[in-house]
């Protein structure tokens, strides 16, 4: 009863903290009354070239199209090396994404520059490269703990290995593939803030411009929409593991 | 059977795509180089190579020493293609001032080394071949460096324009890493300990440091400029120190940070989760608290507390390059200064010694946690 009770009100907290994120980001008139009382010297408060709701979709949208691409190519690598006809690249694959892991992010996606050059393609192609890391290992490792008992029976029942992979091994996988991608999606967001250096737009470009400019203002800005945008993210798939853990 | 097929298909990539970019000055784009586009006997050899690779992939004995030996000739074989160029330079109309750089093809093929050699190392009964052929081909590329044969290379040029600043936000950036993780881990084992210990308190630990990990790097940098500003602005003492809005203590203390969660979370799963019964055993030989955790809960929990480090580390090189935007130096300076004046040969002086570094540590630490894991443990680990 009092965890129920607490849980609501956890969940009530979170409803007021998102009502009050989206005004913010919405509303112009929201952050110059927040901010402007902190910076009385500065002339401009707001970053002026564009609207912060603007860089925020564009924030959302490369984080969400890399994310959801890397979901199932993730997903996709992760089943075919766990099948027999995929057994050889099991260790490879392993050893590959673990080493690619240990390559910062901010390494692979400004790496992208000389490689594809300036603009939104690169870093969407960096994003989704490196997210792909997380989905992956977390799906062998969600499919390997798959007891064989439970493939056997369901084997046994006269299911397809397609029916067996669908009903048995990936729903019994899940809780490891959602780990996965909220390490990825967290690490995107993260990521994609440095996406403005790179003319990916996003977040990233009120805070570059800040620093540039010596505008704290804007680099507060920015900073705040990034960090409340990381949180809900993760306040999201906190409520999904949730729900999806059996009791 | 079918992963040999992939890496050979992986070598044929190489020769299909671009490998080299032959740039006149800095500035101009330059023309891609496919080794079609050398003298014949260069793209004869790479016949020769793509044939000798498809036999080996199908034949049935002593893949792992062909592998190694196929390795060493596909290295030289690129070398050899870029000592050519180097030297022909006036071909493309590049010659004083012209620069090379690295292509798609020579990606890819650095990718068939990493797999052939993979691929050896897992099947072969020598386990210390591969690892010749790894020092080999090292020394290969060193011998090539010293020979000239980079000296056209953009990304030597552009280390040459700046050897000394190069070695000093070098060592900056190191230093700035390990003493970040240096203070996290004086205050995260405490902390993991303080965690472990008091059930009260452990949830408040976890939600503050995993609340600090969700945030944007570059937003919590941004989020340590304001109040550091206003700090230094009202005690003038703190900037003779050099504490101000940017520089150096807002990177530290947000790398800090950062570094925590790792550490704080390995030392408390490596304290709390050690089995009940070896406690009470040592309870039963009549340690006292102290003792037990002297030499009972230290021991077995180091090795855990050392990945947490060594995540923290490697994430924290990561980060001290973003720190450079707030004006902390750092490697982070080449890549950024690169980005912002379009030259993609600077970035890479960047960033490849920022993942050089990470993996440097990364293994670096893999080793000490072998070493530290008691010898109980280990033979424990091997059985099961």
């Amino acid at each position: 009863m009092g965890g129920h009770l607490k849980s609501r009100t956890r969940s009530r907290f979170a409803l007021l903290c998102i009502v009050a994120y989206i005004l913010y980001i919405t509303l112009p008139a929201v952050q110059s009354t927040f901010l402007s009382p902190l910076f009385p010297n500065l002339q401009e408060i707001l970053y002026p070239r564009a609207s912060l709701l603007r860089l925020f979709a564009e924030h959302l949208l490369l984080v969400m199209l890399s994310g959801a691409s890397a979901f199932f190519t993730g997903i996709l690598l992760g089943i075919a090396v766990t099948r027999s006809w995929g057994r050889e690249f099991l260790q490879p694959i392993q050893d590959l994404t673990a080493l690619l892991q240990t390559f910062p992010p901010v390494a692979v996606l400004t790496l992208a520059v000389p490689a594809v050059g300036f603009g939104f393609t690169p870093a969407y192609l960096a994003l989704y490269i490196y997210s792909i890391l997380p989905i992956v290992r977390n799906t062998i490792t969600g499919l390997l703990s798959v007891s064989p008992t439970l493939k056997e029976a369901a084997r046994g029942m006269g299911m397809t290995p397609l029916q067996v992979l669908m009903k048995a091994e990936l729903p019994q996988a899940f809780p490891a593939i959602l780990a996965g991608t909220r390490i990825s999606i967290i690490i995107n967001i993260g990521t994609s803030t440095i996406g403005g250096v790179i003319g990916a737009g996003g977040l990233g470009v009120a805070i570059v411009a800040g620093l540039v400019r010596d505008n704290t203002a804007f680099v507060l800005q920015g900073a705040i929409a990034a960090a409340g945008l990381a949180f809900f993210a993760d306040y999201l798939f906190e409520t999904l593991e949730r729900r999806r853990t059996p009791q | 059977m079918r992963f040999k097929i992939f890496t050979g298909l992986c070598a044929i990539c190489t020769y299909l795509l671009p490998l080299y970019t032959v740039k006149p000055n800095r500035i101009q784009t330059g023309s891609a180089i496919r080794v079609f586009d050398l003298p014949p006997h260069y793209w004869i050899a790479a016949l020769l190579l793509i044939l000798l690779i498809i036999l080996i992939v199908f034949t049935r004995t002593h893949t792992d020493i062909f592998f190694l030996l196929f390795s060493i000739a596909f290295m030289s074989h690129l070398l050899a293609m870029l000592t050519f160029l180097q030297n022909n330079l006036v071909l493309w109309e590049a010659a004083q001032y012209g620069r090379i750089s690295f292509s798609a093809g020579f990606w890819v093929a650095l990718l068939t080394i990493y797999l052939l050699l993979s691929w050896a190392y897992r099947n072969s009964h020598y386990k210390t071949l591969p690892a010749i052929a790894f020092i080999l081909i090292l020394i290969g590329i060193s011998v090539f460096v010293l020979m000239g044969c980079f000296r056209h290379s953009a990304i030597l040029l552009e280390f040459q324009n700046r050897s000394e600043k190069f070695l000093q936000e070098l060592l900056h950036h190191i230093s700035l890493s390990l003493s970040a993780v240096g203070t996290a881990t004086l205050i995260g084992i405490p902390a993991g300990i303080w965690a472990a210990r008091s059930e009260k308190y452990r949830n408040l630990i976890f939600k503050v440091v995993n609340g600090v990990q969700t945030i944007p790097s570059l937003a919590l940098f941004g989020l340590m400029i304001a109040p550091l500003a206003l700090i230094s602005q009202q005690f003038p003492v703190l900037r003779t120190l050099g504490i101000a809005g940017i520089g150096n203590a807002p990177a530290l203390i947000a790398l800090t940070l950062y570094s925590l969660l790792p550490i704080i979370r390995n030392t408390f799963t490596g304290i709390y989760y050690i089995e009940s019964h070896v406690i009470s055993a040592a309870t039963g030989m009549g340690m006292s608290k102290s003792q037990k955790f002297r030499y009972v809960e230290l021991p077995l929990a180091t090795p855990m507390m050392l990945t947490g480090i060594r995540m923290s580390l490697v994430q924290t090189i990561g980060n001290t390059a973003v720190a450079a935007l707030i004006g902390a130096g750092g490697l982070g300076t080449f890549i950024f200064q690169g980005l912002g004046q379009s030259v993609p040969d600077l970035i890479l002086l960047g960033v490849i010694p920022v993942i050089l570094l990470s993996v440097l540590f990364d293994r670096l630490f893999h080793w000490a946690e072998h070493i530290v894991t008691p010898k109980g443990v280990r033979l424990a680990w091997e059985v099961t």
